[in-house]
């Protein structure tokens, strides 16, 4: 067992209001990332997510208690000291003209490179890993005031790479970008705690992907619950559905995906295996009908019932009316449209 | 990416610089063959007495002078533009210029505190020396002040909003004081807010050129912090700078060469905000440790050149420095400022 | 350059308007004695049979006005054509005044001990009048935007002498008027001759009465005036000149029309710009002042300056100058007492023949008899 990289004591953060009466966010914690982990830190907005990751990342005073790294008070470190282990990717929009992307990335360099930002050979290094890692390579030459959001977080994510530091710290790391490069980053993120024993702690809202990906899961609720461990335990707990829970959504334990709750659902039974009836399942979920299992020996008979039908790559819908009419489909959207045109 | 780009540039703004230097001193309000101006500058003096007097006594300090501040000027606009992230900061912004006018307004004009500059005069300061020493004063405890108040506050806006508040408040008394004084008095005040380069000779010059170099050192030093102010300060600490101190060093040398060359030459406008500007859209960069050296070239160039044209050569009159820096640079800055898409981005 | 200053002036107080006409009546033929005005431009005294009309010129944004008053006896009726015109009862007992020039004028006339307010009690160099100072009898009234018009309303003056031109529509000096305390302003600055300066000496003589004695005063002023006049021009030799303490390379020359020129000419001084057009001073830079400084014989008017040494503190160029070389720096700070008050600017004004004789004896040594300086002496 490495020792942890960081590791936080009774800490408290939160900030102090105008009037003097201080907010506290959480508290007291006793948390810690070693490397090769990735942690997420998730709860709703507003929980105080920033905030935890500012103070350990020293950017806030603590309320109260402190924060370590390698088993040193932060305060105690030296500014560069501490650089040299903790790296930054945070939302702040940095606009400054006439910054190249590359002359950004070299920035990241700053604790390593001479006292008046020369680079040397492992610098050149570090920061051509970093434009690879990051996948930046083909808008290097570009003033950062012309790059998209997309591409400008992907930049300040190789910045922080090129600060080549044990741990990597991210605030919203996926905020701006589109799926795919979302999942390339949670990816790349993983990769990088296992490939290279980086500890990663990030929060986001992307509660699927972390659930994928993250070794460890830092749920904050609001207000005051704190709850920490590997995600699958925090599912099976139920303590994610308390922190997400919400009158309109629902935290479905088998997909682990939140699901839309709909009013005034109508029964509707149903029979089907495989890749098809799991499909039409959730378009009958999202149409607002309410699954009945037709097999299930208690169920109460309904009078809408909903056949999948799988013959040699051969699909077809069957939709029984009680008493009245049976249909058969190609498609599930012809299915719903029919569905919808009867009348109960 | 640092290429040999700059260095090409930075050369030709040297060649430019020496250019507008020599014909500075070749124009003015006598008339001097350019051969004796040659002669004078490189070998020994002219026949003419006269002429070598006001080539080697009056218009190469002069000149000198407008290096001196134009480097000083703007590479102390370019440090407060960088740490406040405000593409509007020039060197006035911390209050020192009010500072150095509020030791000025203390000196010439003071209503009734005639006795104390009676009193002042008899241990032999005269006029212009004093008023240097009084403009020092001043600056240089707006300096102290807003030092320690940077060393307190964790905020840089909160240090602008002061600065420009520490500006007001000596303004206010300037006022006040203008009211009581008589109007000889306040045209000699009037007169010294429109900024000259000249009078600045031998030994004010050298201490003049050493306190400004002192800052330009210290500026061009502290490259790398003020690089990575650019990301914004949580970045910036982030990767390792300390802000106190950054801020420190920061404040310290900008106000050493915004104080100093407004003690020597009077308040002198518009160079500190623009050249930086200009110097950025010039180089197409934000390392400074291109744009300081950059804003030097840059700026002692524009005030060489503003200089040139304050002399009206010909005529007798000369019109005030502050007077051509506006009325030359500003057009310059709003066509560049044209061009660039993002005006917020700095 | 004064005229620069001075904002939009007076109209007369409530009554009386800018540019009235009066009808001319007869002249009198005698009140006490009557003094004619020979030199100075700036003022008129018309004497009538109980009664005179003192006109000052006023000078408004360019223009120039004429501003009337009535010199009346304590006692007696003003004349039914003068109705309007602001009333001063002679002779005048109580006076405020604002410039040293008019305390040296009121020496002269030797009614100093009728000073009840100043302006500035800083600069004043008459022992007498400091003595009545320190004794409490005369009180500081305030210069410029500062006058204190309540305090000199309580002192109950008959007038107030300024030297700038108030704007008689503002506020305090509106109250001033409406309490019948008439403001003369005295512009002998604007005068172009030395006499024509002093001569302002008969204004405060014709409000207290004393035209005899200052009208035999004067004319042995102008006399001995003339005659050193005639000494300089006279002259063998023409030395040159250059005049006053420049700022940072701003050199401010008398202009070809002013009164120092003309003091210069009497002197039998050469002076490089007496061409010039101008009453007040011309604005040169350094470099065109060189070529005549680097060769000047004399230097003349330093300022506050007091030494050879604090002249090349504060520009070390000067110290190339010939002048300052052969010792020819003169400057008239000779009279300066131990608060820094300089006499020049209080009794130089009505001592121009001893001005003059300082100028001859500087620039012609030994021309006259005694070779001692009054105003100026020499810089070492």
């Amino acid at each position: 067992m490495t020792s942890p990289l960081i590791q936080t004591r009774a800490l408290q953060t939160g900030y102090q209001s105008r009037d003097k009466t201080t907010v506290t966010t959480k508290g007291p914690l006793t948390l810690e990332v070693r490397r090769g982990q990735l942690v997420c830190l998730l709860g709703p907005n507003g929980a105080g997510k920033s905030t935890l990751l500012r103070t350990i990342a020293g950017l806030h005073p603590p309320l109260q208690g402190n924060v370590e790294i390698n088993g040193r008070d932060i305060r105690l470190h030296s500014p560069i000291q501490r650089a040299r282990t903790v790296s930054l990717v945070l939302t702040d929009k940095v606009s400054t003209h006439h910054l190249d992307v590359y002359s950004l990335v070299a920035l990241g360099r700053y604790p390593w490179s001479s006292w008046l930002g020369g680079l040397g050979d492992i610098d050149k290094a570090a920061i051509e890993w970093a434009i690879d890692a990051a996948d930046i390579r083909s808008f290097l030459d570009r003033k950062i005031v012309t790059l998209s959001d997309g591409e400008h977080q992907k930049v300040m994510l190789a910045r922080a790479l090129a600060q080549d530091t044990p741990l990597l710290m991210l605030d919203e790391p996926t905020a701006h970008l589109d799926l795919p490069s979302r999942i390339r980053l949670m990816r790349l993120l993983h990769l990088l705690a296992r490939q290279t024993g980086k500890g990663v702690l990030l929060s986001t809202h992307e509660l699927e992907l972390a659930l994928q990906v993250a070794d460890e899961v830092w749920l904050l609720q609001d207000p005051g619950a704190f709850h920490h461990g590997a995600p699958e335990d925090l599912v099976l707990t139920g303590a994610f559905e308390a922190a997400f829970a919400h009158e309109d959504i629902r935290f479905d334990k088998q997909t682990g995906t939140f699901t839309i709750e709909h009013d005034n659902r109508r029964p509707v039974g149903f029979s089907g295996e495989g890749l098809a009836a799991q499909w039409t399942r959730r378009a009958l979920q999202r149409e607002g009908y309410f699954i009945v299992d037709s097999q299930a020996p208690n169920e109460p008979p309904t009078s809408i019932r909903v056949r999948v039908e799988e013959k040699s790559n051969l699909i077809k819908w069957i939709l029984e009316i009680e008493n009245k009419d049976q249909r058969q489909f190609d498609t599930i959207a012809d299915l719903l449209k029919s569905l919808g045109q009867t009348s109960i | 990416m640092p290429g040999i780009f700059p260095k090409v540039r930075l050369a030709g703004l040297f060649l430019l610089l020496f250019l507008a230097f020599l014909l500075d001193i070749s124009l003015g309000s006598v008339k001097i063959p350019l051969k004796e101006v040659f002669h004078i500058l490189f070998a020994s003096p002219s026949a003419d007495s006269t002429w070598t007097f006001i080539v080697e006594k009056i218009r190469i300090p002069k000149a000198l002078t407008a290096v001196l501040a134009g480097c000083g000027l703007s590479v102390s606009g370019l440090q407060m533009q960088t740490l406040f992230r405000n593409p509007l900061a020039d060197p006035s912004v911390l209050g020192i210029t009010a500072g150095a006018g509020l030791g000025v307004a203390m000196v010439m004009l003071a209503g009734g505190n005639m006795a104390t500059l009676f009193a002042i005069r008899e241990l032999g300061l005269s006029g212009s020396l004093l008023i240097t020493i009084a403009a020092c004063l001043g600056a240089g405890l707006v300096m102290i002040l807003v030092l320690i108040l940077s060393s307190r506050l964790r905020d840089n806006v909160l240090m602008l909003i002061i600065g420009i508040m520490i500006g007001s408040i000596t303004i206010s008394v300037t006022s006040i004081w203008q009211y009581f004084s008589s109007p000889e008095q306040v045209k000699d005040y009037l007169l010294w807010t429109f900024g000259s380069l000249g009078g600045v000779t031998g030994g004010q010059l050298l201490i003049l050129g050493s306190v400004v170099a002192l800052g330009l050192i210290m500026a061009w030093l502290s490259s790398k912090m003020l690089d990575a102010l650019l990301l914004g300060e949580n970045y910036a600490r982030s990767m390792g700078l300390d802000p106190r101190k950054a801020r420190m060093v920061i404040i310290c040398s900008s106000s050493l060469l915004a104080g100093s060359i407004t003690a020597f030459c009077g308040p002198i406008g518009f160079v500190g905000i623009a050249v930086p500007h200009i110097t950025r859209q010039l180089f197409r960069s934000s390392d400074h440790r291109v744009l300081v050296p950059g804003c030097c070239l840059t700026g002692a160039l524009l005030l060489l050149v503003c200089d040139t044209l304050s002399q009206l050569p010909g005529s007798s009159t000369i019109l005030p420095i502050n007077v051509i820096t506006a009325l030359a640079g500003a057009p310059v800055v709003i066509a560049l400022l044209l061009r660039q898409k993002n005006i917020n981005a700095y | 350059m004064n005229k620069f200053f001075f904002p939009v002036i007076i109209l007369l107080f409530s009554c009386g308007q800018p540019g009235e006409k009066q009808p001319a009546p007869t002249p009198a033929t005698s009140v006490s004695a009557s003094s004619t005005i020979k030199y100075a431009k700036g003022f008129r005294i018309d004497y009538y049979d109980h009664y005179k009309v003192l006109s000052l010129a006023n000078h408004i944004a360019g223009q120039t006005d004429t501003l009337h008053y009535l010199l009346l006896p304590e006692g007696a009726t003003a004349p039914a054509d003068r109705a309007g015109m602001p009333v001063i009862h002679t002779p005048v007992k109580r006076l405020v005044v604002l410039s040293s020039s008019h305390v040296g004028m009121a020496g002269f006339v030797g009614v100093a001990d009728r000073i009840i307010g100043l302006g500035s009690l800083q600069y004043i160099s008459s022992p007498e009048l400091r003595q009545r100072i320190n004794a409490g009898a005369v009180k500081e009234v305030g210069l410029d935007n500062a006058i204190n018009d309540e305090l000199i309303v309580a002192l109950h003056p008959s007038t107030v002498l300024t030297m700038s031109n108030p704007d008689i529509t503002s506020g305090k000096n509106r109250t001033l008027a409406d309490a019948g305390i008439p403001i003369m302003p005295i512009a002998e600055w604007l005068e172009t001759t030395p006499l024509g300066r002093a001569e302002w000496v008969k204004l405060l003589a014709a409000l207290t009465d004393r035209e005899e004695i200052v009208n035999k005063k004067f004319d042995s002023v102008a006399n001995e005036y003339q005659r050193l006049a005639a000494l300089g021009a006279g002259a063998a030799t023409h030395p040159s000149v250059i005049i006053g303490m420049p700022f940072k390379g701003s050199w401010y020359m008398p202009a070809g029309e002013s009164y120092m020129v003309r003091l210069l000419d009497d002197a039998g001084a050469d002076y490089h710009w007496k061409d010039s057009k101008g009453t007040g001073s011309l604005s040169l830079n350094f470099e065109m002042v060189a070529p005549v400084a680097l060769k000047a014989d004399y230097w003349l008017n330093l300022g506050t300056i007091d030494s050879k040494a604090a002249v090349a503190a504060t520009d070390a160029r000067f110290t190339q100058f010939e002048s300052f070389r052969t010792g020819a720096l003169y400057n008239n700070t000779l009279r300066t007492n131990d608060i820094g008050s300089n006499d020049y600017w209080e009794s130089g004004i009505v001592n121009p023949h001893l001005i003059l004789a300082d100028l001859i004896r500087i620039m012609h040594p030994g021309l006259l008899p005694k070779d001692s300086l009054y105003y100026y002496k020499q810089l070492k």
